[in-house]
C-alpha cells in the first residue's frame, strides 16, 4: 500500500490538493508544489493559458496521471491509496468529447449508467430530463460519430450528470456548446453547488469564470498565481480600473 | 488533366506510404525503427530463398519454364485479393475524398487518380513478390539483357488488370445496390463476396489437385495446370510472359495495350456517369441522421458492470468497420479457409484418391502431432490483433478506464475477453479441421488437445495486452493507424517464435514419454506460465505501473 500522510485526516472540504508535484522529465516540474482546497458547495474556476498545467492537475485529480509528490483527497479518500472509493465520487468531462464514437447516444449513456450502477428508474428519469434540457432527445438513437462537437460535449456532460457525483470536474466544458446549452450548464452547475457539492472546472473564458465562480484559481507554469473570490479580483479591478482580462494578463505576465 | 491526376495520385499515394514510416524524413534515410522495414526485409529474404529452392527443384526435373506460370499466377492472386480489400475504401470511403471534392476536379480526374493510387500500392506488392523471383529466374536461365529490360514494362503493366477489373465491378455494384445505407453494410457485403471467392477457389483447387487417384508427380502436374488456367483466365498474363520470353513482343504489347484501352474506356464511361454521384451518396448515408426517438423504457436495462464493460468491448470491435476489417475479418477468412479446406480435402480424398485417404487413415496421434497442432494454433492466434490494440483502439479516451471506479485488474481481464473468445473459436475450428482430415484421430484426442490450445490462446492474449498497455498508441487521427503504425505487432511475431521453439524443445525432451502424459506436462508448463503472467499483472497494477503510459 502506498503511504499517504493525509489519509486519516478529517476534512471539511470535498477536494483537497496537497502539495502535489509532477514532472515528465527529471528536474523539470510541470506542477510544482500545488495546494488547493475546494470546499462544500463551491464552484471553483481553474484559469490559465494553454500549457499552464490545468489538464495535468485534472488528470492527477481523477487518477489518470500518477502524482509524483503529495496527494489528492476526494471526500477524504486518497486518489493514490484508495482510488476505487475516490473515483466513485467524481464525475469528469474530459477536454476531448470524442468518446465511444461507434456507440449510439443512448448506448453510451446506458453503459455509463451500468458502470456507475445507476438504477433503471433513475437512469430513465435522468436521461429523459437531461436530454430534453440539452435538446438532444432526437439524437439519442444515432451513433455519436454523427454528432457535432457540441452534441458530443452534451452527451458526455449528460453521462457525468447521470450518476450525480458529489464532485463535478469539468475540463473546458463550455467549448463547443451553443449559448443555450452554456446557460443550462451554468444553471446546473450552480444548482449542484447549492446542494453542497463541488464544481471544479477549467476554462479559458474569463467571463464564464466571472459570472459563475465563487473563487478562481489562476495557474501558470504549474503554480497557482492567484486564489481568491471573484469579488476580490473585481475590487482590484476597480482600484486599477482594469478589466478582468487585463488583470489576468497582468498576473500571468508578472509571473 | 494529366497534371491534376498526377497531383492527386501523388498526395494519396504518399498518404498511404507514410503509414509505413519507411523513410526517416529528418535524417533522409531508411528508418531502422520502422517495423515494416524489418518485415519487408524478412519477406524479401524468404521470397529469395523460396524462389531459389523452387528454381533448383524445377531445374532438376528440367521444368524451369513452369516457374513463370506459377509466379505470375500467385502474384496475380495476391494482387486481386489486395485490390478487393482496398478498392472500396480508396474509391468511396477514404478520408481524403472529402477534401478533394471541394476542389474543381473533373470526375474522370478523380477516378483515374484513385485507380492510379491503387495501382501504385500494387507496385509495392510486385516489388516484393515478383521482382526478385523474376531476376532470379533470369540468372538461373542465363537470360540476355533484353529479358531484364522487359521486366520493367511487365511490372508496370501487370497490376493494371486487377485494379481496372475490380474498380469497374465496384462502380457497378455501388450503383445498383440502392439498399446499402452505410459503410458497415457495404463492407459486410464485400467481406461475404471475398469469402465466397476463397471458398470457391479452395474447392476447385483441392478437387483439381486430388482427383483420379493421382500419384505425387501427377499431383504436381495438376497443380501446374491450375496455375496455367489462372493465367489463361487473366487475359494479360500470357502475353506478358511471351514478352518476357521475347516471343512476338510487339504483337503481345499491342494486345495488352488494346485490352487496357478498352478497359479504361469502360471505366471512364461508367465512372463519368456514376462515380461522383455514388461518392456523395456514400458520404450522405454515412452521415445520415436517423431521427427516431428512442424508447427509454425498452432500451434502458441495467446490467452488471462486467457484462456492460464486456459488451462495450465487443461493440468497439464489431461496430467500427475499420476495426472489424482489421481484427475480425482475418479471423473469419481463416475459419472459412480451414473448414473449407478440411471438408473439401476429406471429400476429394475419399472419392477420388483412395491411396491418399488410406495413408491418412493409418496416421495415429503422436506427441509431435500435438506439438505441431499447438504450434499451428499459436500461429493462427498471431493473425488477430484484438488484444494488442485493446487500449490503442480507444485512442485519446483510453484514459476513461483510469477514472471510472472499476478495478484495474478486472478491466484487464475484461479487455482480454474478446481475444479469449476468438482464440478459443480458432482452437476449436483448427481441431475440428484436424478431426475432419485425419479420420483416425478420435474425438477424445481432440478434447484432450483443446485445453493446451485454450491456455496458449489466453496466454497469448494476456501477453499482447500487456504489450499494448505498456506501449499504447493513443494519438491517432484515423483508425487505420492503430494497426498500420503499430510497431507492437513485432512482439506478437517474437512471442509466436518463442512458443513454437518452446513446443519443439518440450517435445524433444519428452520424445519417449507416453502421449497423454506428454500432453499433461505441456498443459502444466503453459498453465504455470499463465499464472506467472497473472502474478506479474497483479503486482504491476498494485504498484500503479501497468497503466502508467495511458495518459
Amino acid at each position: 500500500m502506498i503511504f499517504s500522510p493525509y489519509k486519516y485526516k478529517k476534512v471539511n472540504c470535498m477536494i483537497e490538493i496537497k502539495s502535489i508535484s509532477k514532472s515528465y522529465i527529471k528536474g523539470a516540474k510541470i506542477i510544482d508544489n500545488l495546494n488547493l482546497e475546494i470546499k462544500d458547495g463551491e464552484i471553483l474556476g481553474f484559469i490559465g493559458p494553454n500549457g499552464a498545467g490545468k489538464t495535468t492537475v485534472i488528470k492527477m485529480m481523477t487518477g489518470i496521471l500518477e502524482i509524483d509528490q503529495g496527494d489528492i483527497l476526494i471526500d477524504g479518500k486518497s486518489i493514490k491509496s484508495e482510488p476505487y472509493e475516490a473515483k466513485k465520487n467524481i464525475g469528469l468531462t474530459p477536454d476531448n468529447p470524442d468518446m465511444f464514437l461507434n456507440l449510439k447516444g443512448i448506448e453510451y449513456l446506458n453503459f455509463i449508467a451500468d458502470i456507475y450502477q445507476v438504477s433503471e428508474n433513475d437512469r430513465i428519469q435522468k436521461i429523459k430530463e437531461l436530454a430534453k434540457k440539452f435538446e438532444i432527445e432526437d439524437a439519442l438513437n444515432e451513433k455519436i460519430e454523427s454528432y457535432s462537437h457540441g452534441m458530443r460535449q452534451k452527451i458526455v456532460i449528460i453521462g457525468v450528470l447521470l450518476h450525480n457525483p458529489k464532485n463535478w470536474i469539468l475540463d473546458e466544458p463550455i467549448t463547443g456548446l451553443d449559448p443555450k446549452a452554456i446557460y443550462d450548464l451554468k444553471i446546473m452547475m450552480k444548482e449542484h453547488a447549492k446542494q453542497g457539492n463541488v464544481v471544479f472546472f477549467s476554462t479559458h473564458i474569463l467571463e464564464v469564470a466571472e459570472n459563475l465562480c465563487d473563487r478562481v484559481a489562476i495557474i501558470n507554469k504549474g503554480k497557482i498565481l492567484f486564489l481568491g473570490r471573484v469579488s476580490e479580483l473585481k475590487n482590484k479591478m476597480k482600484e486599477e480600473n482594469n478589466s478582468l482580462e487585463e488583470l489576468f494578463m497582468e498576473i500571468i505576465e508578472n509571473d | 488533366m494529366i497534371k491534376n491526376i498526377m497531383l492527386l495520385t501523388k498526395i494519396s499515394t504518399r498518404n498511404f506510404l507514410e503509414t509505413f514510416k519507411i523513410v526517416d524524413k529528418k535524417k533522409k534515410r531508411i528508418n531502422k525503427k520502422s517495423i515494416y522495414v524489418w518485415l519487408f526485409l524478412v519477406v524479401i529474404i524468404a521470397i529469395t530463398y523460396l524462389s531459389n529452392e523452387v528454381l533448383n527443384f524445377l531445374d532438376d526435373y528440367g521444368q524451369m519454364h513452369i516457374f513463370l506460370d506459377v509466379i505470375f499466377a500467385i502474384v496475380m492472386m495476391i494482387m486481386f485479393m489486395q485490390t478487393i480489400i482496398a478498392c472500396m475504401n480508396i474509391l468511396y470511403f477514404s478520408k481524403d475524398l472529402e477534401y478533394f471534392l471541394i476542389f474543381p476536379i473533373k470526375t474522370k480526374e478523380l477516378l483515374l487518380s484513385r485507380v492510379q493510387t491503387m495501382t501504385n500500392i500494387l507496385y509495392l506488392t510486385e516489388a516484393i513478390f515478383l521482382l526478385i523471383p523474376l531476376i532470379l529466374y533470369g540468372i538461373s536461365t542465363m537470360a540476355n539483357y533484353a529479358y531484364y529490360l522487359f521486366i520493367i514494362p511487365i511490372i508496370l503493366l501487370l497490376p493494371i488488370l486487377p485494379v481496372l477489373l475490380i474498380s469497374i465491378v465496384f462502380l457497378i455494384i455501388m450503383n445498383f445496390i440502392k439498399k446499402i445505407k452505410n459503410k458497415n453494410r457495404l463492407q459486410l457485403i464485400s467481406t461475404i463476396f471475398f469469402i465466397g471467392i476463397i471458398v470457391v477457389f479452395e474447392i476447385v483447387f483441392i478437387k483439381g489437385l486430388l482427383s483420379n487417384n493421382m500419384n505425387y508427380e501427377q499431383v504436381g502436374l495438376s497443380l501446374v495446370n491450375i496455375f496455367k488456367n489462372i493465367n489463361n483466365s487473366m487475359i494479360v498474363i500470357n502475353p506478358l510472359i511471351n514478352i518476357l520470353e521475347q516471343k512476338y513482343v510487339l504483337v503481345n504489347m499491342l494486345k495488352i495495350v488494346g485490352i487496357y484501352a478498352i478497359m479504361y474506356a469502360i471505366l471512364l464511361f461508367i465512372g463519368n456517369k456514376v462515380y461522383i454521384k455514388n461518392i456523395l451518396k456514400a458520404m450522405e448515408y454515412y452521415k445520415k441522421k436517423i431521427k427516431t426517438k428512442v424508447n427509454l423504457y425498452k432500451t434502458c436495462k441495467s446490467q452488471k458492470i462486467s457484462k456492460a464493460y464486456m459488451k462495450n468491448e465487443f461493440k468497439n470491435l464489431f461496430g467500427n468497420t475499420t476495426f472489424f476489417m482489421q481484427m475480425i475479418y482475418p479471423i473469419c477468412i481463416t475459419i472459412i479457409t480451414l473448414i473449407t479446406f478440411a471438408i473439401s480435402f476429406r471429400i476429394n480424398a475419399m472419392t477420388s484418391n483412395q491411396e491418399l485417404y488410406n495413408l491418412i487413415a493409418d496416421l495415429q496421434l503422436t506427441l509431435e502431432g500435438v506439438g505441431l497442432t499447438a504450434g499451428i494454433a499459436q500461429i493462427l492466434f498471431s493473425f488477430s490483433n484484438i488484444s494488442i490494440t485493446a487500449i490503442s483502439r480507444q485512442g485519446k479516451n483510453a484514459t476513461f478506464m483510469k477514472y471510472i471506479p472499476v478495478d484495474m485488474y478486472k478491466q484487464f481481464i475484461l479487455k482480454n475477453i474478446p481475444q479469449y473468445v476468438v482464440n478459443s473459436v480458432l482452437s476449436i475450428v483448427l481441431l475440428t479441421a484436424i478431426k475432419i482430415i485425419f479420420v483416425s484421430i478420435t474425438w477424445i484426442d481432440i478434447i484432450i488437445m483443446l485445453p493446451i490450445c485454450i491456455v496458449l490462446g489466453i496466454l497469448n492474449s494476456c501477453i499482447m495486452l500487456i504489450v499494448d498497455v505498456k506501449r499504447p498508441i493513443l494519438n491517432w487521427n484515423s483508425e487505420m493507424e492503430v494497426i498500420k503504425q503499430n510497431g507492437n505487432k513485432i512482439f506478437q511475431y517474437v512471442w509466436t517464435i518463442i512458443v513454437v521453439l518452446l513446443l519443439m524443445y518440450i517435445y524433444n525432451i519428452f520424445e519417449n514419454v507416453n502421449l497423454y502424459m506428454g500432453i499433461f506436462i505441456t498443459l502444466i508448463i503453459f498453465t504455470v506460465l499463465l499464472l506467472i503472467v497473472n502474478i506479474y499483472v497483479k503486482r504491476q497494477i498494485k504498484k500503479n505501473k501497468l497503466f502508467k503510459n495511458i495518459i
